[in-house]
C-alpha cells in the first residue's frame, strides 16, 4: 500500500469519525424536535381559537347586515300601506 | 299555482277543518299562491271567518251558500268582478255546482231567504270597509314576515313585546281618538261638550295630569295632559297616548299656533306621518271680537302661512267655542249653541270618523310594527365595539404568534448549540486518528451525551418558562389597554346583567364576544377576565394559582418541564459506534 493510499484511508477514517459524532448530534436533535412538536401545537391551537372567534363574529355581523336590510324593506312596505290608507 | 288550485292542495293536506282557522288558511295560501299577489290580497281580504263558515255549512245548498257569500262580499264593497273571482275560486276548489248567473238573481235569492234589503246608499262606507279588510290582510302578512325575521335572528324578546302590543290594540275594537294640544287649549271642554259629561274637570289652570278615556257613541275619546306646561311627565304621557291613537284631534286656541305648538303639530303631521288622521280644532273663538266669518277668514290666512309649504286644507278643521256650546246646552240657549259653531264640529268629526276611522285603526298596528323595527335597528351592535373586539383578537393573536416563533427559534438554537460539544468531540478525535492511540469508548460517549443533554434540558426549561411568563405579562398589558377598557365597558351590561329567557340579540352578541375573549385568555393563562361592576369599564385578569394550573398552555409547559427533568433521555436513542 503506497503512502497516498494510506493517507486516503486515514482521511476516510477521520471523516467517518466526524460523521458518526455528527449523526449522534443529529439523532438527538431530531429526538428533541419530535418531542417538542406537541408543545408548538398548543400555540397553534390557541391561534385557531382566535381565528374561529373572529370568523364567528364576522358571520354574525354579516347576518346582522342582512337583517337590517330586510327590516328596512319591511318598514318601507309599511310606509307604502300608510300612504295608501291616508291617500 | 292559482288560488283554487292552492285551496285544493291545502284541503288535501289539512282537510276541510282548515276552514275553521282563517289565519292558518290565509298563511298557507300565501305560501302556495304567492305569485298571484293581487288576487291573493283580494281573496284574503274578502274571505273572512264568516265566509269560511258558510263554505263548510253542510245545511246549506251550494246556490244558497253562494248567494249568502255574495251578499257578504257585496257588503264589504267588493266590485262585481272581484266577487265573481272569489266565488268562482271557492266553487272550483270546493266542487260546488256553480254556474255564473246574473248577480241580481243571486241577490234576489238572498232577499227572498232573509227578507233583507240590500243597502244601496252606503257604497262609500262599504268601500272603506273592504279596503280596510284588504290592508288588514297585508299588514298581517307583513307582521308574520317580521316575526319570522325576528325569530330567525334571535330577537325573541322583541317578538314577545310586539305581540303583546298588537294584542292590546287588536282587543280594543273601538276607535280611539286622542285629544291633544297645548295646556289650557280646551281639550277637556271639547270632550265634555261632545260627551255631555259635566263631571270632567275644566279650569283655566292645568287640570289634566293623566290620560282619561270617555265614551262617545261607541268611540273612545282620550283626554291628555297638555303639552309644553314645563312638565316632562305630562308631555310624555300625552306622547304615549298619541302613539296609540287611531285618530287625533289637535287643539289650539284662537291665539293660533305659537312656536312650540307649531313645531309639535308639524312633527306629528309631516315628520311622523299622522297628517291623514289629524283633525285640527281652533277653540275659544268667543274670546275674540268681530264677526265669526271674518275671524275665520283671517285665521285661515294666518294658519296657511304657519303651515306653509303645507296648507290648512290638508286637514279637516273647525273654529268653535266648546264652553259656549256646553253653556248653551245647559241653559237651552239655542243662540249660544249656534254661536259656538260646535255642531259644525260634531258633523265634520262624524264625517271624518266615517271616512278615516276604520283606516285609522289600521294605522295603529303599522305604527307599532314600525316602532318595533326602529327599536331593533337601534340595537345594532356598535361598530366601535366590534372594532375594539377585533383589535383585541388581533393583538392577542400577534402576541401568541410572536411567542410561538420566539420559543421555536430559541429552542432550535439551544439544541443546536447545546449539541456542539458532541460534534466538536468528533472533530477532536478525528484529528487524533493516525496520530496516537485513542481511548474513547462507550462509557466516555455515554457520559458526554448525557451531560450535554442535561445541560440542554435545563436551558430548554428556562427558555419555555421565560417565554410563557413574557406572554402572560403581555396578555395582562393587552387586557389593561384602552382598547380593552372600551370593549369591556361596551359589553359590561350584557355580561353582568341577570340572564333571562328572552335575551336581546345585542346582549347575546356582546356576551358572546366577551366569552370568546375570556376563553382565549383562559387557554393561555388560566386566568379569568373579570369586569368590575362598580367601576364600569375597568377589567382585569384575575389569576389564582389554582386557576393558572388549569391553563392548557401552562399544563403543557409544566408537562414538558417534568418530561425534560425526569423522563426525557434522548441519548438512549443513540446508536453507539464503539
Amino acid at each position: 500500500m503506497d503512502e497516498k493510499q494510506k493517507a486516503l484511508e486515514l482521511e476516510s477514517k477521520r471523516i467517518e469519525c466526524r460523521r458518526q459524532f455528527y449523526d449522534i448530534a443529529e439523532d438527538i436533535s431530531k429526538e428533541y424536535q419530535n418531542e417538542l412538536k406537541g408543545f408548538y401545537d398548543v400555540y397553534n391551537n390557541i391561534i385557531d381559537i382566535i381565528n374561529d372567534s373572529r370568523q364567528k363574529s364576522e358571520s354574525a355581523e354579516q347576518s346582522h347586515k342582512k337583517l337590517t336590510q330586510s327590516l328596512v324593506k319591511v318598514q318601507s312596505d309599511l310606509t307604502e300601506i300608510q300612504n295608501k290608507i291616508f291617500a | 299555482m292559482t288560488i283554487s288550485e292552492a285551496i285544493q292542495e291545502i284541503i288535501k293536506l289539512e282537510g276541510k277543518n282548515i276552514f275553521d282557522d282563517s289565519k292558518r288558511l290565509h298563511a298557507m295560501l300565501g305560501d302556495l299562491a304567492s305569485q298571484n299577489k293581487k288576487e291573493l290580497n283580494i281573496f284574503r281580504g274578502a274571505v273572512d271567518e264568516k265566509v269560511l263558515k258558510l263554505c263548510i255549512d253542510d245545511n246549506l245548498k251550494d246556490n244558497n251558500k253562494i248567494a249568502r257569500i255574495r251578499t257578504l262580499l257585496d257588503d264589504k264593497g267588493l266590485s262585481e268582478q272581484w266577487i265573481s273571482f272569489v266565488i268562482e275560486s271557492l266553487a272550483v276548489s270546493l266542487g260546488w255546482n256553480y254556474t255564473p248567473i246574473e248577480p241580481e238573481k243571486e241577490l234576489s235569492i238572498v232577499h227572498n231567504l232573509e227578507s233583507k234589503a240590500k243597502p244601496d246608499d252606503f257604497e262609500k262606507e262599504k268601500n272603506i270597509k273592504f279596503i280596510a279588510g284588504e290592508y288588514s290582510t297585508e299588514i298581517e302578512v307583513i307582521k308574520n314576515k317580521l316575526v319570522s325575521l325576528y325569530k330567525k335572528n334571535g330577537y325573541d324578546e322583541d317578538v314577545q313585546k310586539l305581540q303583546d302590543e298588537l294584542l292590546r290594540v287588536s282587543s280594543a275594537d273601538k276607535i280611539k281618538i286622542v285629544v291633544t294640544g297645548q295646556y289650557s287649549s280646551g281639550k277637556s271642554s271639547i270632550i265634555s261638550a261632545l260627551t255631555q259629561n259635566n263631571d270632567i274637570r275644566i279650569d283655566s289652570d292645568i287640570t289634566t295630569d293623566k290620560a282619561d278615556d270617555y265614551d262617545w257613541n261607541g268611540i273612545i275619546l282620550t283626554d291628555t295632559p297638555g303639552l309644553y306646561a314645563n312638565n316632562e311627565e305630562h308631555t310624555q304621557k300625552a306622547i304615549d297616548e298619541i302613539r296609540q291613537s287611531d285618530l287625533l284631534i289637535y287643539c289650539i286656541t284662537s291665539d293660533l299656533f305659537n312656536q312650540y305648538t307649531l313645531k309639535d303639530f308639524k312633527k306629528w303631521a309631516f315628520e311622523i306621518g299622522y297628517s291623514g288622521k289629524m283633525f285640527l280644532v281652533i277653540n275659544k273663538m268667543s274670546k275674540e271680537f268681530g264677526e265669526y266669518e271674518d275671524l275665520v277668514e283671517n285665521y285661515k290666512l294666518s294658519l296657511n302661512r304657519s303651515l306653509s309649504p303645507h296648507s290648512l286644507n290638508e286637514f279637516p278643521y273647525c273654529f268653535v267655542d266648546a264652553k259656549d256650546y256646553r253653556d248653551g246646552v245647559k241653559d237651552s240657549d239655542t243662540e249660544l249653541i249656534e254661536y259656538s259653531h260646535f255642531e259644525d264640529l260634531i258633523k265634520t268629526l262624524n264625517d271624518f270618523i266615517d271616512k278615516k276611522g276604520e283606516l285609522g285603526k289600521l294605522d295603529t298596528p303599522i305604527k307599532i310594527l314600525k316602532s318595533s323595527i326602529d327599536g331593533v335597528l337601534q340595537s345594532e351592535v356598535s361598530t366601535d365595539q366590534d372594532r375594539a373586539y377585533y383589535n383585541l383578537l388581533s393583538r392577542i393573536e400577534r402576541r401568541v404568534c410572536q411567542s410561538r416563533n420566539n420559543v421555536k427559534t430559541d429552542i432550535s438554537f439551544c439544541i443546536r448549540s447545546g449539541l456542539n460539544p458532541i460534534v466538536e468531540k468528533g472533530v477532536e478525535l478525528s484529528r487524533l486518528i493516525g496520530e496516537q492511540d485513542i481511548s474513547f469508548g462507550k462509557w466516555e460517549l455515554t457520559n458526554l451525551v448525557e451531560s450535554t443533554c442535561e445541560k440542554i434540558n435545563s436551558k430548554l426549561q428556562d427558555i419555555i418558562e421565560n417565554n410563557y411568563n413574557s406572554l402572560q405579562q403581555d396578555l395582562q398589558e393587552i387586557m389593561e389597554s384602552n382598547t380593552a377598557n372600551y370593549f369591556f365597558q361596551s359589553v359590561n351590561y350584557a355580561v353582568n346583567k341577570k340572564l333571562n329567557f328572552f335575551e336581546s340579540k345585542q346582549s347575546k352578541f356582546s356576551r358572546e364576544q366577551f366569552n370568546s375573549i375570556s376563553d382565549i385568555v383562559k387557554n393561555i393563562s388560566g386566568g379569568i377576565v373579570n369586569i368590575a361592576t362598580k367601576s364600569v369599564g375597568s377589567a382585569s385578569i384575575v389569576l389564582k394559582n389554582s386557576e393558572v394550573s388549569g391553563s392548557i398552555l401552562h399544563n403543557v409547559i409544566k408537562g414538558i418541564g417534568d418530561f425534560l427533568k425526569f423522563k426525557f433521555k434522548p441519548w438512549q436513542a443513540v446508536k453507539y459506534i464503539f
